[in-house]
Parts: structure tokens; sequence; C-alpha cells
């Protein structure tokens, strides 16, 4: 019994001692990045690695979610005679929602676990250490970049996935299905704020924060040889797929 | 291909993602998009339910604005509307809150009214709004018309319920009853008078059909003239009436004009009551009537004609003048330019050196000739005489197809020792001013004259000329 609620203590314990150590890494990396020297070099290659690198990815997970919705939504929207709305149900789901989670879950998958990996490898090959030795922040010369990278490329990509899922859906929609082309883009329009899309792009800024700084944060803290890499690895990317569920609901309420 | 750093892949990937962003919110953002354009409007709803801002304003289901704001103001939603410019927004639209679809937004349509009507401006309210029957008011009527069909059936319910009830209906069936009985008996025992009754009613409506058909048929017939007389009828009653009070006026002074003038007052009234004035006058206005008769009947044409002759290859113009004081009595002047002139040929005898021979000695005199005729027509035709060209002459003309066509034939210039001129020719009356002639002259010349001609010429009457000689009293016709 007794042991019970020491696990159970300890587990709450280390929730809030590893919560508090993500938000003190997310100051620091925030810190240093107004503090030179400024390492834009290593910030762009992480921006590539983040955003550019994940284009493929994205365009096709954004313009075939955007085809299947159509299809849905068109077989739902049939039966009310309502397959003008077609358009505006894409273009609001891939706004709203889909375009930041996808994009994020898909970055998460892609980037996020890499950067738990290289950080964890980093780890346990001592050459965190070493950095630290050589008078080189670790938080600074690794963190910083990967961080400011997922903020700023994350909406980036989401505006791409909007955009094919858009273009996905109407190639579906129109070419496919037959709707009135005018009357899908009329409706979408007719539909869609610009707030829509905006809102959309600052929940993937977010998310980028979190896929990040959650990757980051386990590589950094990962032990154990071999085997700590790999958990590391595959705890950051279910804990930073969770964080983004979690936080889009919130957002999402905040927001709309 | 040249290696990118990743600045440039970073750059161009970010690039990619500003345009698209900006394509997509200025597609989406449409007129939003920016400053507010156009104007503003106001409608007062009973009842905006499920109108939103930004909710469509259309017109004739052209989107021409969008809602802009929705307050409550004295239990009234004042819905206010921003109309794109360039729309123009009729006084006497009519505001109607609208579904699109079954299940669609509402939106606000704005029916138009007059095409002729002035434009709202700025701020101002539309009046006219439509109630429509949406569902729960359908249904609150619907139970209204339910509580009034439950009165009905309860007060029924209290005069028919209950013993007293019975009673009463039973009693009022056995008096239906009796009653049956009596109209039975009457019927049967007048039978026979009833039946004659029923047979000249029978007579009667007959005739009484064809009456009526008659009068449907005259009305019919006369349905337009009666209601265009009634209205004439009408407006010249209007008419009437409202002249009555100025035909009063005007009776009552003339009457006061009329009493003085037969009481010999004033000029008029010594006028009329002294005969001799009245002689004088009639004896005078006869006198004027004669002159003016004779005036108006008098004629006076001058005209111009040029004739071109082919022998002599040059034009022979005549000035004219016609004096017509009667229709069949004319006095013709003209005033002739010949080229050809009085040609006189002499022949002398001239002996020389045993030899006889005969000169000739050609003489042209003055150009300008004169005629003077006087005309009478007889019917078609016209008999003439007097100096032509200078010399003793007549002629004859025959007018053909109402005067349209005249025939002449002239012969002057007789000589002892040759052959008069004759000279025959045909004009064509155009219109009433313009003729054209052509003829042959002095087709019998034994001199070598002889010539074709053709012409032109115009003829007018010149009012200006005729009074001029009217007013001279010698030339008295």
């Amino acid at each position: 019994m007794r042991e019970f609620f020491e696990r159970l203590g300890l587990m709450a314990e280390k929730a809030v001692v590893t919560t508090g150590q993500i938000i003190i890494m997310l100051f620091q990396a925030v810190y240093y990045l107004f503090l030179p020297p400024f390492k834009f070099r290593n910030m762009f290659k992480q921006m590539e690695f983040v955003g550019v690198r994940s284009l493929f990815v994205v365009v096709l997970t954004g313009s075939f979610t955007g085809m299947v919705l159509a299809m849905q939504g068109y077989n739902a929207l049939k039966r009310f005679g309502a397959e003008s709305l077609v358009g505006p149900t894409v273009a609001l789901s891939m706004a709203r929602e889909l375009g930041p989670v996808l994009t994020g879950l898909m970055v998460t998958g892609r980037a996020g676990s890499a950067m738990a990996t290289e950080l964890g490898t980093m780890r346990v090959t001592e050459q965190i250490d070493a950095l630290y030795t050589m008078a080189i922040n670790p938080v600074k010369y690794l963190v910083t970049p990967r961080i400011v990278a997922g903020v700023l490329m994350l909406p980036v990509l989401a505006i791409i996935t909007d955009f094919v899922g858009v273009l996905g859906g109407y190639f579906v929609g129109v070419k496919l299905l037959g709707i009135n082309p005018g009357v899908y883009i009329g409706r979408t329009i007719d539909f869609v704020s610009v707030n829509d899309i905006f809102y959309g792009l600052t929940k993937s800024a977010v998310f980028g924060l979190i896929i990040t700084l959650i990757s980051s944060f386990q590589g950094y803290h990962a032990s154990g040889g071999a085997e700590g890499v790999g958990r590391a690895a595959t705890s950051a990317v279910v804990l930073s797929c969770v964080l983004i569920l979690v936080s889009d609901y919130f957002l999402t309420s905040i927001m709309f | 291909m040249v290696k990118l750093s990743a600045e440039a892949k970073v750059g161009i990937f970010v690039l990619i993602g500003i345009i698209l962003l900006a394509y997509m919110s200025l597609r989406v953002g449409g007129m939003r998009f920016g400053k507010e354009e156009g104007y503003t409007l106001t409608v007062k709803l009973d009842n905006a339910a499920g109108l939103d801002r930004d909710a469509s304003v259309k017109v004739a289901g052209v989107e021409v604005g969008r809602i802009k704001d929705i307050k409550l103001q004295d239990h009234k939603a004042v819905v206010v509307l921003r109309i794109k410019p360039g729309v123009r927004i009729g006084r006497d639209f009519t505001a109607a809150l609208k579904t699109s679809g079954l299940l669609g937004e509402k939106y606000l349509e704005l029916i138009p009214g007059s095409p002729n009507a002035p434009y709202l401006e700025e701020g101002e309210e539309i009046t006219r709004v439509r109630a429509y029957a949406d569902v729960d008011k359908l249904i609150a009527d619907l139970s209204e018309v339910a509580v009034d069909i439950k009165k009905v059936t309860g007060s029924m319910a209290k005069v028919l319920g209950g013993e007293a009830g019975a009673a009463s209906l039973s009693n009022i069936v056995s008096n239906l009853e009796e009653i049956t009985y009596n109209i039975n008996a009457v019927v049967e025992q007048n039978d026979e008078r009833l039946s004659t009754v029923l047979a000249n009613l029978e007579v009667f409506s007959d005739s009484i059909k064809e009456v009526a058909a008659g009068l449907n048929v005259l009305i019919k017939e006369n349905r337009d003239d009666f209601t265009a007389g009634v209205t004439n009828l009408k407006a010249a009653m209007e008419t009437l009436n409202s002249m009555a009070p100025e035909i009063k006026h005007t009776v009552s002074s003339i009457q006061r004009i009329a009493r003085r003038i037969d009481e010999g007052q004033g000029t008029i009234g010594k006028l009329i009551n002294d005969d001799t004035t009245h002689e004088k006058l009639n004896r005078t206005l006869t006198g004027i009537n004669s002159f003016i008769d004779k005036t108006q009947r008098f004629r006076l044409y001058v005209g111009y004609r040029g004739e071109y002759l082919f022998d002599a290859d040059d034009t022979k113009s005549y000035l004219s003048l016609r004096i017509q004081p009667k229709a069949d009595k004319y006095y013709l002047i003209d005033i002739v330019d010949d080229p050809r002139g009085n040609r006189r040929t002499t022949k002398t005898e001239v002996t020389e050196g045993g030899s006889t021979r005969t000169v000739e000695t050609t003489k042209t005199s003055d150009e300008i000739k004169f005629s003077a005729q006087i005309a009478k027509r007889f019917g078609d035709l016209a008999l003439r005489g007097g100096i032509i060209e200078s010399t003793g002459g007549l002629g004859a003309d025959y007018y053909m197809f109402k005067d349209r066509l005249k025939l002449t034939l002239e012969a002057f210039d007789f000589h002892k020792d040759r052959n008069p001129r004759l000279k025959a020719g045909a004009f064509m009356y155009l219109n009433k001013y313009f003729f054209i002639t052509a003829g042959y002259d002095d087709f019998i010349s034994d001199v070598g004259l002889e010539s074709a001609y053709v012409g032109v010429g115009l003829e007018f009457e010149d009012d200006d000329l005729k009074y001029l000689f009217s007013s001279v009293p010698p030339i008295s016709f």
C-alpha cells in the first residue's frame, strides 16, 4: 500500500519536475536567443531540416487529406442537396484544424524523432558534456536554433498544407465529382474568413514550439546508452503528438 | 545544378509560404479585407433571429452588401447595412428576411420598388419591411385557430348538452314535423291554383328571359358608348359646374351692356338705334365687297422662259407678264430677246457691165422685241392676238390633261413676199411654277431660219405687283 502511494507520489513528482525542466529549458532557449553571439548558420541549417525537407511529406498528406475530405463531405452533403458546401467544408477544415495539426504530426514524425535521436546520441556519447567543457552553452548551441526553426517553419508548412488541401479538394469535388467550379470557389470564399487562416497559422506556430521543445528536451535528457536514445525518440514523438492534440483543443476553444 | 545553401532553400520556402498566404487571404477576405467602402442604411425588423453580422444583403439574389451591425432599440432589431458603392437603393425598396434554401443561412433581401423612386442616402432607413411567415409564426397562428374552434365547440356543448338541451332539441324536431305537415296540407289544398301560378310564372319568366337577352345585347353593343357617354357627361357637367360662377357673372355683364345699348346710351347704342347709320354702313360694305371681289379674282403672273434654238445655237429669252382679271380672259405682255433679231433680206438688182445679178443684203434689226396680246379662253382652247415679237400676229393654245400640257401655235411677221413666221410648240408644266417647252420655230421659213428648240421656264403669281396694279385707279377691270 505504502509502495503504491510512493509510486504515485514519485510519478507526480516526476511529472512536475519534468514540466518544470521543460519550462526552464524554454526560458533558457529564449533567453539565449537574444544573447550574442548569434549563430545564424546553425539556425538556417535547422530551418532547412525542419521546413524544407518536410515539404514533400507535408504536400503529400495535405493534398490527400483535402481530397478525402471532399469525397466524404460530398457523400454526406449530397443527402441534403448541399454539394456546394463541400468547398467550405474542405477549406474550413484545412485552415482551422487539419492544416496545422497534420503538419505538426508529420513534422513530429520526421523532424522531432530525428532531433531527439541526434541530441540523445550527443548526450550518451558525452558530446554535450564536451561542449560544456569547451565553454559552449549546449542549450544555446543546440536547442535555441531548433525551437526557432520549429516556430518559424511550422506556419509556412501549414499554409502550404492548407493550399494543397484546398487544391486537392477542388480537384476531387469539381473534376471528379462534378460540382460546379464557380459555386465551389464562390461558396468557399463566402464561408472562409481571413481569421480562419490566421488562427490556424498561430496554432501551427505553437505546435512548432511544442515539437521542437519536447524533442530537444527528450534528447537532451536521454540516458542509458543506445536504448536510452531509442526511448527518448519514442517518448519525444508520443509526447509531442499528444501535446499537439491536447493543446489544439484548448487553442481552438480560445480562438473560435 | 548549383547546390543551394541552406539559407537560400529556407528563403525560397518562406517566400512560397508568404505568397500562398497572401493569395488565400485576398481571395477569402474579399471586400472586407481593407478599408470599409460604400454607405450604410438601417432597417428596423420585428425579429432578426438567425441574422448574423456579415450576413449578405441581396437585391434580386445578387449580393450588394453585408450586415454591419445588429442592435436592439425600442424592442425592435435595428440592422445596419453596409451597401457597396455604386449600388443605389430606392426609397421604396422593401426589406425582407429570407433563408437561402431550407436549412441555409439567413440573409436580408431588398425588393425593388418603382424605378423612378429617389435613392436613399448614407444613414437613412429602409422603412418598408415585409414580415415573413416563418415556422414559429405559423404554429402560433394555428394554435390561435385551435383555441377559436374549441370555443365554438364548447358553447355548442353548453347549449345542446344536458337534459334541458336534449329536451329543447326534441322540441325543435317535433315543431319541424308539425310545420312540414301544415305545408303539405296547404300544398294539397291549393294544388290546382299553384300549378296555374307556376305555369304563369313559367311564361312570365320566359318573356323576361327574352327581354333580358334583348337588353343584354343592347347593353353589350353599346357598352363602350354608354361608358364613354357617361364619362363625357360627367366631364361636361364638371366643366359647367366649375364655369357656373363665371357664366353668371358674364351673363349679368351682358345684361347690363344690352340694357344700356337698348336705351341708346354710348356710341354703339346710338349707332344701333339710328337707321341712317345702318344704311350708310350697308352701302359702304357693298362697295368694299365688290372691290375686294375684283381684286381677288384678278391674278397676275410673272414669268420667264428660255428657248434653246438648235440651228442658231443660241438662246431666246422671254420675260412675260400675264394679267388675268377673269379665269377666261388674260393679257399677255412679253419682252423677247431674240438672238437672231428681225432679219430683213432685201434683194437688189444690180446691172453691171451688161449682166444683171441679184444682190441680197441682210439687215438685222434690234434684238429686243415686244409682244402684247389679248387672249380669251373657250374651254380648253384659248385664242389670242395682238403684237407678237414686235409684229402683228395671232395664236392659239390648246390645253390638255387639266392644263398640265399646252399645245401652242402662233403665226406672226406677215409679209407680202415671204412666208409668215409660224411657231408650234408644247409646254409641259412640271409643277405650279416650272415648265419645260419644246417645238419648232419658223417651220415654213423660206430663208432657212427654221429651227427646233427646247426650253425651260418658270411662272409665278405675284401678289405684290398685283396690288400695285389694283390700287392704281385707271386700271380697273
